[in-house]
């Protein structure tokens, strides 16, 4: 994968629907939503478990965050089951999401083979550390 | 004339192999890097392999054993290293790390290409063949 790929994802001016948030804070799913937004990026946790993540509104599902920014995310990350992966981009499809960045462990091969064949730029076993894109 | 040019052409190549495989003290192991000899590894050797990772990360693990084989097969050759991207900061930012595992390749110390996610063996060694051709 290219670094071109990677920055065409942390784009500043990216907003991005954080799949799998959630208030534990031991788990990735809360470490990796806290990382990206203390980076300074517009990023909407979404977990039907939860109404409020780390003060922030939670959504319980990808319609229910286009319905309240009036507009799609730039992308999506998950965390999540790669079950719940492989429902995950069927609806970005719907969206027209165009790109979704799995972290590991999230992937499926169904998942990663959906997004080739419908136009969905992929990422997958790559973890995101947007804490070194800051203070550049 | 023009045979002279060829001969002073061919005198250059071989200062520089000479240069490259009996000044140069090889590693023949995987080098863990910081902030005290990063600079000092990627502008010793002709071709340096640098992992960027983290302890936390999946795909990262399953990198080390890729490089370590590739440090055996690409002995006196190519010098490889890793950073820990947690306890060197400043280096995974200087090096605009947002994505890891990630692969960057020094010649003397200068970038001349980098890659981001879990990569075969087979991929990296042709991506080394070729700057190794380069070389030549």
């Amino acid at each position: 994968m290219e670094m071109e790929t990677i920055k065409r994802f942390l784009d500043k001016n990216n907003t991005i629907g954080f799949i799998g948030a959630t208030i534990q804070k031991e788990k990735w799913g809360y470490k990796k939503y806290k990382e990206i937004k203390d980076a300074g990026f517009e990023v909407y946790p979404i977990n039907p478990k939860y109404d409020k993540i780390d003060g922030d509104k939670c959504f319980p599902d990808l319609n229910s965050l286009i319905e309240f920014l009036n507009k799609k995310p730039d992308f999506v990350v998950t965390i999540v089951p790669p079950k719940i992966t492989e429902k995950v981009v069927e609806q970005c499809k719907e969206f027209g999401i165009d790109k979704v960045w799995m972290q590991p462990g999230s992937e499926s091969e169904k998942a990663i083979k959906f997004c080739e064949e419908n136009d969905i730029e992929v990422v997958y076993g790559t973890c995101i550390v947007v804490d070194a894109l800051q203070k550049l | 004339m023009l045979a002279l040019g060829i001969f002073k052409h061919k005198e250059k190549k071989q200062g520089s192999v000479q240069k490259n495989s009996s000044i140069i003290k090889w590693p023949d192991h995987v080098v863990n890097l910081d902030k005290k000899n990063f600079e000092e590894f990627i502008k010793k050797y002709p071709l340096s392999v640098i992992d960027f990772w983290a302890p936390w990360c999946g795909p990262c693990k399953a990198m080390l054993p890729r490089l370590r084989r590739l440090s055996v097969i690409y002995k006196s050759k190519v010098a490889f290293g890793r950073l820990n991207t947690q306890e060197n900061q400043d280096l995974a930012k200087k090096y605009k790390i947002a994505g890891i595992p990630h692969l960057e390749f020094f010649r003397y110390g200068k970038k001349i290409s980098s890659s981001v996610g879990l990569k075969s063996v087979g991929d990296i060694k042709k991506d080394i063949d070729d700057f190794l051709k380069e070389e030549d």
